[in-house]
C-alpha cells in the first residue's frame, strides 16, 4: 500500500495516535506531538476517544494541525485490538499519511505493530528520536547498552517512541476537525471484560515519577512505605523482579529488563540492590535516587544521589520533610 | 496437533555488548533463550498436554542457535527447526516472520503459535504481528494470562495501570508471552537427557522459497551507550542525609 504520492509542493503527513484519559490528552502525547512535528510535516491526530471539540483545541495547543475523529457506524468505538488498528489503516489511507507515530505505550504496542503488519509497512518501537527528514530513528537496544540509529525505508512508515523522551513545547495553531467513519471488519478477538487493578494506580511507563521497592523491602505488608513515598511524591510504584518474585509485588509493577521500562524524570529505589536487569529498565530515568542499608550494593556505583541506610528509617525521615515543604 | 514455539538466541542481559564495527558486535559473549520465550514455551507444553500433539520449537538464526532450540527440547519441546542465516547484520522482523511463516507452512498447520512478548537485544516487539498476518491468524501479545481450550483461549492483556482486559480468541491463534503469564520450570534430568535423542532439523534460509527482501529497517550505526551518573553518596546522620537530599531534589534538580 502506498497511499501517500506527493509531489515536491504537497507537504508530507504524520499521523498520531493521540491517547486521553476521560476526553483529555494523555500528558505523555504532548510530547509526542512536538516530537513528531518537525521537517515541514502536517501534523494530524487520530482519536478514538468520542468527545472530539476539546480535545481539538487541546490537540492544536501541542501543534496538531488536524484532528481526525475515527468512530464505527454507529458512533465511537471502544478500545478494540482489530476495530481500533482498521479505523487507523482506514484513516491512514483517506487522509495520505505517510508516517505512523504513537507511544510505545500499552494501546501502542498493540496497535503499532498491528497496522505495520498488515500493511506490510517497516517499524521500529521504542525510539528515543526521530528524525523525520531522512527516515532515522534512535532506538536504544540490547537493553539499553546499545544506542542505534535506525533507517527506515518504505512509505508508510510506523514508528512508536518512547514515552516521555521529547519535552513537550506548545506549538499553538488553529486545529481543524475532520470526523471519520469506517466499517470495522468482522472481529476474531472478542474483548469480554476488564478489571482494575487494585495495586497499580499511575501508568508507571509514562509516569514522571517513579519509586520503586525491592526486595529489601521484605514483605508485601511492607511495600506500604513505597506506596507512602508514592503519593507524597505524586509518583507511581514500580518494584524489581525480587520483589515480584519473592511475592511482595504485583508483576503488573516491575521495572527492569523483562519488566517495564520506565522515563520519569525521577526514580527513587528503595531497599534494591541493582542488578543489570534492573538498570535495563531505568537508563533513560533523569536522576536516579537510590536507597539501601547495604553500602556495597551496585546500585551505589549507578544512581545519582544515594542514601545508604535502612528503608524504614529513611522513609518517614523523607516523608516528614516533603510534608513540611507543602 | 502441531503447537509451534518460536525462540531466539540472544545475547546474555548481563553480557556486555563490545561493538566491532558500524552495526556489528562481538558475537561471542555468552547467548542464551530470549527470556519471554521460555514463558511461551511454558505456555506451549501446557496446551500439548491437555490438548495433545507436537511442540515445536523454530529458530532462525546462526549455527550458536542449535544450543537455544536444543534447551526448547530439555525444556519440553518435542522437536525442532532451526533456519540457518548467514546475515552479517540483524535481519528485520518482515524478513523474520517470513521465515518463520515458510517453515510453519512447510511443516504443517498451526495448532497454535506462541512467541515471546519480544527479544531482548532487537526489542522489535513485532514479530508475532507480522507472523500472525502471513498465516492468516488472529494475535495478541502482553499476554499476562491464559486459558487454553482446543476451540478457544481466554487470553488477559495488561492495560494501562495495571488493568487487566479479558479476551476470547478462537484457536489456531498466535499468542505472545510476557513473563507474569507464568513461572517456567527448569529442565529435570530427566528431561535433558531425552532431549538428547529428539529429533533437530536444520535448513539454510536459501532452502526455503522466499525472494530476496530488501531491509526495510537498516542498521545505520551503532554505539555505545553512555549513561554517567552523578554517584553522589550522601554521608553523616540520616536525618541530615535526608535534609540534604530533599534540598537537592527540589533547589538543585528541581524536580519536587
Amino acid at each position: 500500500m502506498n497511499p501517500g504520492v506527493h509531489n515536491s509542493e504537497t507537504p508530507r503527513r504524520v499521523g498520531l495516535l493521540l491517547e486521553t484519559i476521560d476526553g483529555v490528552l494523555k500528558p505523555s502525547c504532548r510530547g509526542l506531538i512536538t516530537a513528531f512535528r518537525q521537517a515541514g510535516y502536517e501534523v494530524f491526530g487520530f482519536s478514538f476517544c468520542g468527545e472530539w471539540r476539546s480535545l481539538t483545541s487541546e490537540a492544536g495547543t501541542w501543534g496538531v494541525d488536524v484532528l481526525v475523529g475515527i468512530e464505527g457506524p454507529s458512533g465511537p468505538l471502544e478500545w478494540h485490538p482489530e476495530a481500533w488498528a482498521a479505523g487507523v489503516m482506514d484513516t491512514v489511507e483517506a487522509f495520505r499519511i505517510d508516517v505512523i507515530g504513537g507511544l510505545t505505550s500499552v494501546i501502542g504496542r498493540d496497535l503499532l505493530p498491528r497496522v505495520a503488519s498488515a500493511l506490510e509497512s517497516p517499524l521500529v518501537m521504542d525510539c528515543s528520536a526521530v528524525d523525520l527528514s531522512v527516515g532515522t530513528v534512535l532506538k536504544p537496544m540490547f537493553s539499553g547498552k546499545v544506542s542505534a540509529v535506525l533507517k527506515l525505508v518504505g512509505s508508510p512508515m510506523v514508528i512508536g517512541l518512547r514515552s516521555n523522551v521529547v519535552s513537550p513545547v506548545p506549538s499553538p495553531r488553529n486545529c481543524e476537525f475532520r470526523l471519520h467513519r469506517f466499517e470495522p471488519p468482522r472481529r476474531s478477538i472478542s474483548v469480554k471484560g476488564r478489571q482494575s487493578s487494585p495495586f497499580l494506580r499511575k501508568e508507571l511507563s509514562e509516569a514522571d515519577v517513579v519509586v520503586s521497592g525491592g526486595r529489601g523491602v521484605g514483605s508485601r505488608e511492607n511495600f506500604l512505605v513505597v506506596e507512602r513515598l508514592a503519593d507524597a511524591l505524586g509518583a507511581a510504584e514500580g518494584a524489581s523482579r525480587g520483589a515480584v518474585d519473592a511475592g511482595y509485588a504485583d508483576p503488573s509493577m516491575q521495572v527492569g529488563q523483562t519488566g517495564k521500562t520506565v522515563n520519569p524524570k525521577l526514580y527513587v529505589a528503595c531497599g534494591i540492590s541493582g542488578a543489570l536487569q534492573h538498570f535495563a529498565g531505568i537508563r533513560g530515568a533523569g536522576v536516579v535516587v537510590a536507597i539501601n542499608s547495604d553500602p556495597d550494593a551496585p546500585i551505589f556505583s549507578r544512581c545519582d544521589y544515594g542514601i545508604v541506610g535502612d528503608i524504614f528509617e529513611v522513609a518517614p525521615l523523607l516523608l516528614a520533610r516533603l510534608a513540611k515543604s507543602r | 496437533m502441531q503447537i509451534y514455539v518460536c525462540v531466539k538466541d540472544v545475547p546474555d542481559s548481563a553480557a556486555s555488548i563490545r561493538l566491532t564495527g558500524p552495526s556489528t558486535y562481538d558475537e561471542s559473549v555468552i547467548h542464551l533463550m530470549n527470556p519471554y520465550d521460555e514463558n511461551a514455551l511454558e505456555a506451549a507444553c501446557a496446551f500439548r498436554d491437555t490438548a495433545g500433539g507436537e511442540v515445536i520449537a523454530l529458530s532462525f538464526g546462526k549455527e550458536r542457535a542449535l544450543n537455544t532450540v536444543r534447551a526448547a527440547l530439555s525444556l519440553g519441546a518435542d522437536r525442532g527447526v532451526l533456519v540457518l542465516s548467514d546475515h552479517s547484520q540483524m535481519p528485520d522482523s518482515i524478513f523474520t516472520s517470513r521465515v518463520l511463516a515458510e517453515v510453519i507452512e512447510g511443516e504443517g498447520p498451526p495448532g497454535m503459535v506462541f512467541t515471546g512478548r519480544s527479544a531482548i537485544d532487537s526489542e522489535g516487539m513485532q514479530t508475532m504481528f507480522r507472523l500472525a498476518a502471513h498465516l492468516g491468524l488472529p494475535v495478541l501479545s502482553d499476554v499476562v494470562g491464559l486459558d487454553l481450550s482446543t476451540e478457544t483461549v481466554r487470553a488477559v492483556r495488561e492495560m494501562d495501570g495495571g488493568t487487566r482486559v479479558s479476551t476470547v480468541i478462537p484457536v489456531p491463534c498466535v499468542i505472545g508471552a510476557s513473563k507474569a503469564l507464568n513461572k517456567p520450570h527448569y529442565p529435570t534430568l530427566p528431561e535433558i537427557l531425552r532431549a538428547r535423542s529428539k529429533p533437530v532439523r536444520t535448513i539454510h534460509v536459501s532452502d526455503l522459497k522466499i525472494p530476496p527482501l530488501s531491509s526495510r529497517v537498516e542498521i545505520v550505526s551503532f554505539s555505545a551507550a553512555v549513561e554517567e551518573r552523578k554517584g553522589h553518596i550522601l554521608s553523616g546522620p540520616l536525618d541530615q542525609a535526608c535534609d540534604e537530599l530533599i534540598r537537592i531534589l527540589r533547589e538543585e534538580e528541581k524536580l519536587i
